[in-house]
C-alpha cells in the first residue's frame, strides 16, 4: 500500500474528477468504480458498476471528445455486460473490509505526480456505502478493482 | 591558443566575431592587458600611464595649432577631451612610492574597499598617436590621407595589451581605440577567464517543482548548454517468467533494447535544440561572442545513478506519470502518437491568435509605423516565429480611401512582420482594399486541416525537465500554471500571459500535442543563469537571469 497523504476532498478538485458520478449507489449495486486519467486525452477513462449477484455493467470512453473534460462519454449498459462470480464479489468486498475502506478519508493520494490517474470507488462495505477518490495510489484493493475491469470488459 | 587566428573582425571593425578558443594558459595570454587595464583603473599608480599622460601634454603645448590630431590628422574632440581633462599625473618617484597598487592576483582583481587615495573612476586614456611625425609608408586613411603608425607612441605595456587585442580579434587601430575603454578591456580579460575557466556544470541539478532532474553543463568555449539525463529503465510487466527459453529470453531483451532505443532517439530529437540563448551584458561587443548557446539535450540510459527510473509496462493500461521522487511511468500505447484525441484544438489556436494580431492605423497620409504598432506586430511576429504547428495563414488587408496608400501600408506591415521572425511554416497573404479607414488589418487564420497529436513520451519528458500540464489541473485555472512566473521572467508578462490560458486547447506538448515550445525551455534558461551565477568566478558583477534571454 503506497498512501503519501490522505484528508478531505480538496477545495480545487480537477474539474473531470468533480465531474464524477456522485448519485448513491442503485438497488443491489454493492461497488462502482470510475477510473480517470489525468493527462488531456479521456480516452483511456472506464467506469463499471457490480451488483451484489455478480451482474457486471461497464463502458469506457470513446476516445473522441469535444470536451476533454468530460470524463466520460458513455453510458453504462442497460444489460449486464458479464458475470462476476459469487466467491469473487464475496473476496473483493472483504478486501475493501480488510483495508477499513468505510473508515478510510475521502481523498488519499499514493505519490505526488505529473499525470496519472484518479480512481473513485463507491462501495457499501459492512452495510455503510462510502466514497474514496485514489490519486495515483497502490492498494491490493485498487488492483484488484482495476483487475476486474480487465478481466470482465466494458 | 593555434585556434585564436580564426578569431576576425567584423564589418564594422569592433565587433569581431567569435575570438579564439582560450585554454588553460588564457591567464598568461592576457596578463599585458590586463596590465594595461591596471593602469587605466588605478591610476596614478600607474608609471607607464603618467608617461604617456604627460608625454601627451608635453607635446600638446607644442602643437603651433594647439589642437590634437587623430590617426588621420584630424582635430577629434575626444582627443582634446583626453588632455584637457587629465588629471594631475604625479612624478614617478611619489608614482613608485605611492599608495598600494590594485593588482591582479592570480588574474583576479581584488574587491573589498579600495585604499584611501585611489581613484575609482576610470578616465579616458590619451590617444597616443596625435605625434605629427612622418605617416607609415602605405598606410593610407578612409579620406586617403596618410597614416601615421599607430603603434609608434604607445609604451611597451601598451603594445603588449594592443597584441592582446589583436588576438581577440581587433584589428590594431582598433585595439588602440578600445585601450582607452577599460569597461571593454576589462570584459576581455574576463571573457578569457570566463571562457578558460569552463564549462561550468550543475550535476544532478533538481529543478524547483522537484520533478524534473538532470545534468546541465554549459561550456562558453563551444557555445553549448549541455542538458544530460540518466535513466535506469525497468520492464516490471515484461520479466522472465518460469521455463522461459534462451530464445524467449533474447526476445525479451531485444523488445526491451528496441524500446529504449526508441525511447532515446525520440525524446533527444524532439527536446534539442529547439531553441537558443543569448547572453546580453554589457558591452555586447565582448559578451556576445557568447552567442548563441545552443541547446543539446540527451538522454543516457543506465544502470546506476539515474536522474530517473522509467517503468515501461509493455501490456498494461494506465495513464503516464511522473512522480516528484523520479519515477516515470510509461504504458502501452505511449510509445505511438495518439491522433487527433480531441477535436478542439484548432479552435484553441485560433482563439490565441485572434487575441494577438493587431490592427495597425496609420496617421493621415502617414506611412509610419507608430511605436505601439511595431511594438504589436514584432510581439505578432515572435510567437508565430516561435510556433512550429498548426501552419497559421496570416491575411493582411490595408484599408484607406487611396488605394496607393493601403498598398503602401500593407507592404510595411508585412516587412515588420518579416523582420519580427515571421516565416516558414506560417505563409502571409496581402491585399488592398479602397474603403474606410487608415489602418492595416491582421488576421491569422490556422490551418483547417491541422489534426493534433499526442506525444506522450515527449510530453513526459517535459515533466522531467520540471515543466508542469499546461491544461487545467485540479485548481490551476489560468495564471495558476505554476511555470507561469518563470515564464513571465524568462520571456515577458505578455508572452507569460498570453501562454498561461489553461484550458484552452492547443498543439503545445505539455497540453495535448506534440509540438514543443519556446516557454518550455524556462528550466533550461534558469540553470544556465544559475550555473554561470554560482560556478564562474568573473565577471565580478555576477551573471543572473537577467544577462540570458532566449533568441528568436
Amino acid at each position: 500500500v503506497t498512501i503519501e497523504r490522505s484528508g478531505p476532498l480538496p477545495k480545487d478538485l480537477d474539474a473531470r474528477v468533480a465531474a464524477r458520478d456522485t448519485t448513491p449507489l442503485g438497488d443491489g449495486v454493492v461497488v462502482r468504480f470510475q477510473r480517470i486519467g489525468l493527462e488531456k486525452s479521456p480516452a483511456k477513462n472506464y467506469r463499471w458498476e457490480l451488483h451484489e449477484d455478480g451482474s457486471w455493467y461497464a463502458a469506457r470512453h470513446s476516445g473522441e471528445t469535444e470536451d476533454w473534460q468530460q470524463p466520460f462519454d458513455t453510458e453504462l449498459p442497460q444489460e449486464p455486460v458479464a458475470q462476476v462470480p459469487a466467491e469473487a464479489v464475496a473476496d473483493l468486498l472483504e478486501l475493501l473490509a480488510s483495508e477499513d475502506f468505510a473508515d478510510q478519508e475521502p481523498y488519499q493520494v499514493g505519490a505526488t505526480a505529473r499525470g496519472g490517474r484518479v480512481e473513485i470507488v463507491r462501495a457499501l462495505v459492512g452495510g455503510r456505502e462510502h466514497e474514496v477518490l485514489y490519486e495515483n495510489a497502490e492498494t491490493p484493493a485498487l488492483e484488484a478493482l482495476s483487475n476486474l475491469f480487465w478481466e470482465y470488459g466494458g | 591558443l593555434a585556434q585564436r587566428g580564426r578569431g576576425h573582425e567584423s564589418k564594422d571593425g569592433g565587433s569581431p566575431e567569435t575570438p579564439a578558443r582560450p585554454t588553460g594558459e588564457a591567464t598568461a595570454d592576457h596578463e599585458h592587458l590586463a596590465a594595461a587595464v591596471e593602469s587605466r583603473t588605478a591610476e596614478p599608480k600607474s608609471p607607464a600611464f603618467g608617461r604617456v599622460v604627460r608625454d601627451i601634454q608635453r607635446r600638446a603645448g607644442n602643437q603651433a595649432t594647439g589642437s590634437l590630431v587623430n590617426l588621420w590628422g584630424r582635430p577629434t574632440p575626444v582627443q582634446r577631451h583626453s588632455v584637457r581633462d587629465a588629471p594631475p599625473v604625479a612624478d614617478e618617484d611619489e608614482l613608485q612610492n605611492g599608495t598600494p597598487v590594485q593588482r591582479w592576483k592570480d588574474g583576479v582583481m581584488p574587491t573589498g574597499p579600495k585604499p584611501s587615495g585611489m581613484k575609482t573612476t576610470p578616465r579616458p586614456a590619451p590617444s597616443p598617436t596625435w605625434k605629427k611625425t612622418a605617416p607609415t609608408p602605405g598606410v593610407k586613411g578612409p579620406d586617403g590621407a596618410k597614416a601615421l603608425d599607430p603603434a609608434a607612441a604607445l609604451s611597451a605595456e601598451d603594445k603588449s595589451a594592443v597584441a592582446d587585442l589583436v588576438k581577440w580579434g581587433l584589428d590594431q587601430r582598433s585595439a588602440i581605440a578600445k585601450l582607452s575603454d577599460t569597461e571593454f578591456t576589462g570584459a576581455v580579460i574576463d571573457y578569457w577567464k570566463f571562457v578558460a575557466a569552463g564549462p561550468y556544470a550543475h550535476l544532478d541539478y533538481q529543478t524547483d517543482d522537484k520533478f524534473g532532474k538532470f545534468d546541465a553543463t554549459y561550456d562558453a568555449a563551444s557555445k553549448r548548454l549541455d542538458i544530460t539525463m540518466r535513466i535506469k529503465f525497468a520492464f516490471p510487466d515484461d520479466t522472465a517468467k518460469v521455463g522461459e527459453t534462451p530464445e524467449d529470453e533474447a526476445k525479451r531483451e531485444e523488445r526491451h533494447n528496441r524500446y529504449v532505443t526508441n525511447f532515446l532517439g525520440h525524446v533527444g530529437s524532439k527536446w534539442s535544440g529547439k531553441f537558443s540563448f543569448q547572453n546580453v551584458r554589457s558591452p555586447a561587443a565582448v559578451w556576445g561572442k557568447l552567442n548563441p548557446v545552443a541547446v543539446n539535450v540527451k538522454v543516457d540510459k543506465t544502470d546506476a545513478n539515474q536522474h530517473f527510473l522509467a517503468k515501461i509496462y509493455m501490456t498494461k493500461e494506465d495513464t503516464a506519470n511522473v512522480t516528484n521522487s523520479q519515477v516515470l511511468s510509461l504504458f502501452k500505447g505511449d510509445d505511438v502518437i495518439n491522433e487527433a484525441f480531441v477535436k478542439g484544438t484548432i479552435a484553441g489556436e485560433q482563439k490565441r491568435i485572434k487575441k494577438i494580431a493587431p490592427t495597425v492605423g496609420f496617421d493621415y497620409n502617414g506611412t509610419e509605423l507608430s511605436a505601439r504598432g511595431k511594438t504589436s506586430l514584432d510581439f505578432f511576429a515572435k510567437y508565430l516565429s516561435r510556433l512550429s504547428m498548426p501552419k497559421v495563414e496570416v491575411k493582411l488587408t490595408g484599408r484607406s480611401t487611396d488605394l496607393a496608400y493601403a498598398d503602401k501600408r500593407v507592404k510595411i506591415v508585412k516587412d515588420a512582420l518579416g523582420a519580427g521572425g515571421l516565416g516558414a511554416p506560417h505563409t502571409v497573404t496581402s491585399k488592398a482594399r479602397r474603403e474606410l479607414g487608415r489602418n492595416v488589418v491582421v488576421e491569422g487564420v490556422v490551418d483547417q486541416t491541422f489534426r493534433n497529436v499526442q506525444d506522450v513520451q515527449a510530453h513526459e519528458f517535459g515533466h522531467m525537465l520540471g515543466l508542469d500540464d499546461e491544461y487545467e489541473v485540479g485548481g490551476n485555472k489560468g495564471k495558476g500554471i505554476e511555470t507561469y512566473g518563470l515564464t513571465k521572467e524568462a520571456l515577458g508578462k505578455d508572452y507569460a500571459d498570453l501562454r498561461a490560458r489553461a484550458g484552452t486547447d492547443s498543439a503545445s506538448v505539455m497540453d495535448g500535442g506534440s509540438d514543443v515550445r519556446v516557454e518550455h525551455y524556462i528550466t533550461l534558461w534558469q540553470v544556465l543563469g544559475r550555473i554561470t551565477t554560482a560556478k564562474a568566478a568573473v565577471p565580478a558583477a555576477k551573471f543572473g537571469s537577467a544577462d540570458w534571454k532566449f533568441n528568436q
